[in-house]
């Protein structure tokens, strides 16, 4: 409860005249001298009665007309939240007196004994309900009000400034329409306020110093791909205002109201915070469109960030429509290679130029999604960036297009080592079949070598070595293949029946780079034994990830394999059998990367003069191909740094002092540029707030470039609204003011900061009270027409 | 209404300062008015003649009859029933109030007590007056003469209201005093215990007295004009009693009724004309129910 005129609270003091008027100067009846005198003593007593009635009557409708009257000039109102209870109180109160004079008046009538007892009953209990809701109303007060609407507030405008509020409608952003929604509160508040503006960037914000300063800062707040959450928006607000000195306190946050934006991570803690934040009053702006018309690209997914030369790249991506559907044109565009670009030129960034790879027309149902497939071929070798678009506008432009880089490089050289009477085919033609590399587009150029072959080799030409079934090797060639590991170099172990002698598998050198000592071997009868994953999680197991339920392990038996023991404490089971046992395991060693299977992945059906390991090779053996593959790429690609990164992340590429320039220029899609310097053979880059293709430009015998792609998240464009009942639940029902337009919001700032008030009540409350007095007062005391004597 | 009507009216009454011009006045007004209203043709004119015999008055000798006749007749009037009346006046301080009239009760009693006995002394009935208040003061013995007139019309103009009073005690000594069947009438608000003043009318009335109760209360003891807070106070017994006026004069019209109601009913079985009149009714209504009263006695 709070008091606009406070002082004015003395009024109420007044109820001391009309008491002390009655008590003190009553007024003296006229005397008259009369002999029917005996007719009136028989109603003497009644009428005694009747007067004092009248006149206590009379005097609390006249210090009740003072008290309301003086209460009206004080402003008293009360918060939004408890109004409610308060009209409740003071219709309770209206009825207790109703019954108390309905129960005086019966008293002194002298009605029967039932009406009494009833009419005193009904006053207690009005009574103790009065009482109770008092009480109730009393503990929960609700926010604390200041009343007075000009007191100086601190007042913190926070901007949802994430890419969605790009969103036009009627010819305006969503931000902007906040921004001039702000700037017209920052006009309005009261003299001596502070303002303070936090949007969706990671900056630390602090109060103005003045008016201007805040208008300039709401006007400098832009988009921002890389948005932080509005959850801890509201936890710096709340932080700011509480270092506030000023009393009144005020939260305003603009938001579109998208679902996307308002997923807290911990709902609980805002609320809390919120609660023990009372004495700020939070009010949401509401700046979103109520049905929105959007399309929406999703996010691509690359077949491969690095491509083979001549190889495929197939893209996928998917297009959103949120309103009505339509049809609507995708392209691909993919940049030309040209190594003196970008450069400068009149001010301007010249990028390399693009060409439309592919293009496609959509039809995409209301509020539905279809899916866009592009395969671009013949792609030349270095790093390529691209885009897709979706031809024409709609209203929120962010995400009408999705940025890409690969890689286009020669094939990966991998050695394959293994004895005479193993199925290297089975392997070689799985990741390299010979139709590609006949036409000169395999991913992987296999050079297939005995095991005593391996110490004549040069390894570090090679990606990635792969051991299928291997016999027991010289200690030499193991520390030839250890160096090689740990400068880098990916090694695959298949072990099979030639692992015969685990002592030579036991060696020092070997222990050194395999995972774990071998054990036993494992004889299974039967076909119950199978890989059977725990999980899905490593990047080898990758594209079983959708399909996880419907791979067919069960198909595929395995009837041997090693045991493994001692395992290195750096080892990562991937794979296990039914039995528990590992399948696939990985274990880092330096700079790379040693993984070991447990049974071969190139048994034949019938091998000669035994029984075959397992049935990996079968018919149907996709999950084997896929799974080969994966290995391969895993360990060739490993070193690879990624090229397509969500707006926000920290990009961090390796760059190799012996490879690579030590200085690079940055080029950002919006066409600024900064100088970016290698450190500890890597460069990071820490804002990448903007979507579109970075480039880095240097010199070393010739200009370098490199590039990665930034994308929004597809989720962030997503402007299904939330509501009311979700928003009670993130902030307590009662616990911030919706306001769509500049009358919501000046409405909901009174009832804030002034809360609900009486005054318009007590008026009239006052009024019907002053008639009703007028009316007794009247009936009462009528002056006599003509002076009478005695 | 004619010039001489108005005098029946006791305001215009109370302009003539003479009481014997107030009497004249009023009864000449009221016997003119009988001429236009339903007792047509009723009056205290001749009558009828009779045989002289001796003991007449020889100037009622009707000599147009002797003329025709040459015998003496006399003229009979009605009023020569010759019944005795008595003026009783209650003459305590109680009458003496007024609140609005400027004429009070006791005026009012006595200009109507004057006016029949104007009246009756011409009809040659005799009258007497009793005056009393806490018992009987004064008394004039009844005569016909009209002498009588001008000794009662003294004594009355003497009269003034005071003291308390005790009408049952009064009304017995009356009774006491009769020794004639006589037609009393009473002047007297009656505010005193009603039981007592109805016993000592029955007391009369077995008497084999004719009792004529002019109930006189003033104009405002019967409207109760008052307004606002009022204390009122006994003029006999200085008794004060304050109270609301405006939400009081219900229940006191209310009581009044009931007393006037509660003397009618007894009066009525009792034989005796009760004439409520307050000091704003015109005089002959009650001069009207005198000779309405005489006449079922003759």
């Amino acid at each position: 409860m709070a008091f606009a005129n406070v002082s004015l609270l003395l009024g109420t003091l007044l109820v001391g005249v009309p008491i002390a008027l009655h008590l003190l100067m009553r007024r003296r009846p006229r005397h008259i001298v009369f002999p029917a005198i005996q007719f009136i003593r028989k109603h003497q007593e009644t009428n005694r009665r009747t007067l004092h009635v009248r006149q206590w009557s009379l005097l609390i409708l006249r210090c009740l007309a003072l008290v309301l009257a003086a209460l009206a000039l004080t402003r008293v109102s009360v918060s939004s939240a408890v109004f409610g209870q308060w009209l409740i109180i003071g219709g309770l109160t209206g009825l207790f007196f109703l019954i108390a004079a309905m129960l005086i008046i019966s008293i002194i009538s002298r009605r029967s004994h039932l009406v009494t007892w009833v009419l005193g009953a009904g006053g207690l209990l009005i009574f103790g309900t009065w009482v109770a809701m008092l009480i109730t109303t009393l503990s929960a007060a609700g926010p604390r009000i200041i009343g007075d609407r000009e007191a100086p507030v601190a007042s913190v405008m926070i901007f949802d400034s994430s890419p969605r509020m790009a969103y036009h409608h009627e010819n305006r952003t969503r931000l902007e329409q906040a921004q001039q929604t702000a700037n017209w509160l920052v006009g309005r508040l009261p003299p001596d306020s502070k303002v303070a503006v936090i949007d969706s960037r990671a900056i630390t914000p602090v109060f103005s110093i003045d008016i201007s300063s805040a208008r300039d800062m709401i006007r400098r707040v832009t988009t921002t791909g890389a948005p932080r959450s509005l959850e801890q928006l509201l936890e710096t607000a709340i932080r700011l205002t509480n270092e506030s000195a000023q009393k009144r306190k005020e939260i305003y946050l603009f938001s579109d109201l998208s679902e996307t934006a308002w997923q807290m991570d911990d709902p609980v803690r805002l609320r809390r915070l919120l609660e023990q934040a009372d004495d700020v009053a939070l009010y949401i702006v509401d700046v979103g469109v109520e049905h929105p018309q959007n399309f929406s690209l999703g996010n691509i997914a690359l077949s491969a960030s690095v491509v083979p030369e001549n190889g495929t790249l197939d893209l996928r991506t998917s297009l959103s429509c949120m309103g009505s559907g339509g049809d609507r044109v995708i392209e691909v565009q993919m940049e030309e290679i040209d190594p003196t670009l970008p450069v400068i030129r009149d001010g301007k960034v010249i990028v390399p130029k693009a060409t439309v790879r592919g293009r496609r027309e959509i039809s995409v149902p209301e509020d539905g999604t279809s899916a866009i497939e592009f395969h671009i071929q013949h792609l030349e070798l270095g790093s390529r960036n691209g885009s897709i678009r979706l031809v024409g506008n709609d209203a929120l432009p962010m995400d009408d297009i999705r940025y890409f880089t690969i890689q286009v490089r020669p094939p990966w050289l991998v050695l394959v080592v293994a004895p005479p009477n193993v199925n290297t085919s089975a392997f070689v033609e799985a990741i390299s079949p010979y139709e590609l590399q006949a036409e000169h587009r395999a991913r992987f150029d296999c050079l297939t070598i005995r095991p005593e072959e391996i110490t004549k080799r040069r390894l570090s030409d090679f990606a990635a070595i792969v051991l299928l079934d291997p016999p027991p090797l010289s200690g030499a060639a193991w520390q030839q293949m250890g160096q090689y590991v740990r400068a880098g170099g990916g090694l695959a172990v298949f072990l099979g029946h030639h692992a015969q002698g685990a002592q030579a598998f036991n060696a020092r050198n070997a222990i050194a780079l395999l995972p774990g000592k071998l054990g036993r071997l494992y004889r299974v009868t039967g076909r119950d034994t199978y890989i059977s994953p725990d999980n899905y999680n490593h990047p080898i197991l990758q594209p079983f990830r959708s399909i996880a339920s419907s791979v067919p392990w069960n198909q595929f038996p395995v009837f041997r394999h090693w045991s493994l023991r001692d395992l290195d404490p750096e080892t990562q089971v991937i794979l296990r059998f039914g039995n528990r046992q590992p399948a696939l395991l990985q274990r880092d060693v330096g700079k790379g990367t040693v993984l070991m299977m447990t049974t071969p992945v190139t048994e034949l059906d019938r091998p000669k003069g035994r029984q075959p390991w397992n049935e990996l090779a079968g018919p149907d053996d996709w999950p084997r191909f896929i799974l080969v593959n994966q290995i391969t790429m895993f360990l060739t690609e490993r070193g690879i740094d990624p090229f397509n990164f969500e707006t926000g992340q920290r990009v961090v590429l390796s760059n190799p002092e012996s490879r690579d320039p030590h200085r690079y220029v940055l080029f950002t899609p919006d066409g600024e540029t900064q100088p970016v310097q290698a450190r500890d053979d890597r460069l990071v880059i820490p804002s990448t707030d903007l979507p579109g293709t970075y480039r880095l430009k240097g010199q070393r015998e010739g200009p370098v470039v490199r590039g990665f792609s930034v994308n929004i998240p597809d989720t962030t464009s997503r402007l299904q609204r939330i509501s009311i009942d979700q928003l009670d639940a993130i902030l307590g029902p009662d616990r911030y003011q919706l306001a769509r337009d500049r009358d919501q919001i000046f409405r909901q700032q009174g009832q804030q900061r002034e809360g609900r008030e009486f005054y318009s009540m007590l008026i009239v409350t006052l009024v019907l009270i002053l008639v009703f007095e007028q009316l007794l007062a009247n009936r009462f005391y009528r002056t006599p027409r003509v002076a009478g004597t005695s | 209404m004619t010039s001489v009507e108005k005098y029946l009216k006791p305001e215009v009454v109370n302009q003539i300062k003479r009481l014997d011009l107030r009497a004249q006045f009023v009864v000449k007004g009221f016997l003119q008015g009988l001429h236009s209203s339903p007792f047509h043709g009723f009056s205290v004119e001749f009558s009828e003649h009779r045989r002289y015999s001796a003991g007449d008055d020889p100037k009622d000798i009707d000599w147009l009859v002797y003329a025709k006749t040459d015998k003496f007749y006399i003229k009979k009037f009605e009023a020569e029933t010759n019944i005795t009346g008595y003026l009783v006046m209650d003459a305590s301080s109680s009458m003496g109030f007024t609140y609005q009239q400027e004429l009070n009760k006791f005026d009012y009693a006595v200009c109507l007590a004057a006016s029949l006995c104007y009246l009756m002394i011409h009809q040659q009935d005799p009258v007497g007056l009793i005056t009393f208040d806490r018992k009987v003061r004064r008394s004039l013995a009844p005569r016909s003469k009209r002498t009588q007139l001008v000794n009662v019309l003294s004594q009355l103009s003497q009269l003034r209201p005071e003291g308390e009073t005790d009408i049952a005690r009064s009304l017995t000594q009356i009774a006491a005093m009769l020794r004639h069947r006589s037609l009393i009438m009473i002047f007297s608000d009656l505010l005193v215990d009603p039981d007592g003043v109805i016993r000592s009318l029955r007391q009369l009335r077995h008497g084999g007295h004719d009792l004529i109760l002019f109930h006189i209360l003033d104009a405002s003891e019967v409207r109760f004009p008052f307004e606002g807070l009022v204390e009122f106070e006994d003029p006999e017994t200085g008794t004060k009693v304050q109270v609301d006026a405006d939400h009081f004069r219900g229940d006191y019209l209310q009581e009044v009724d009931q007393f006037r109601e509660a003397y009618r009913q007894e009066c009525f079985q009792s034989g005796i004309d009760y004439v409520p009149l307050d000091t704003s009714m015109r005089f002959d209504k009650a001069l009207l129910e005198y000779l309405l009263s005489r006449r079922s006695r003759c």
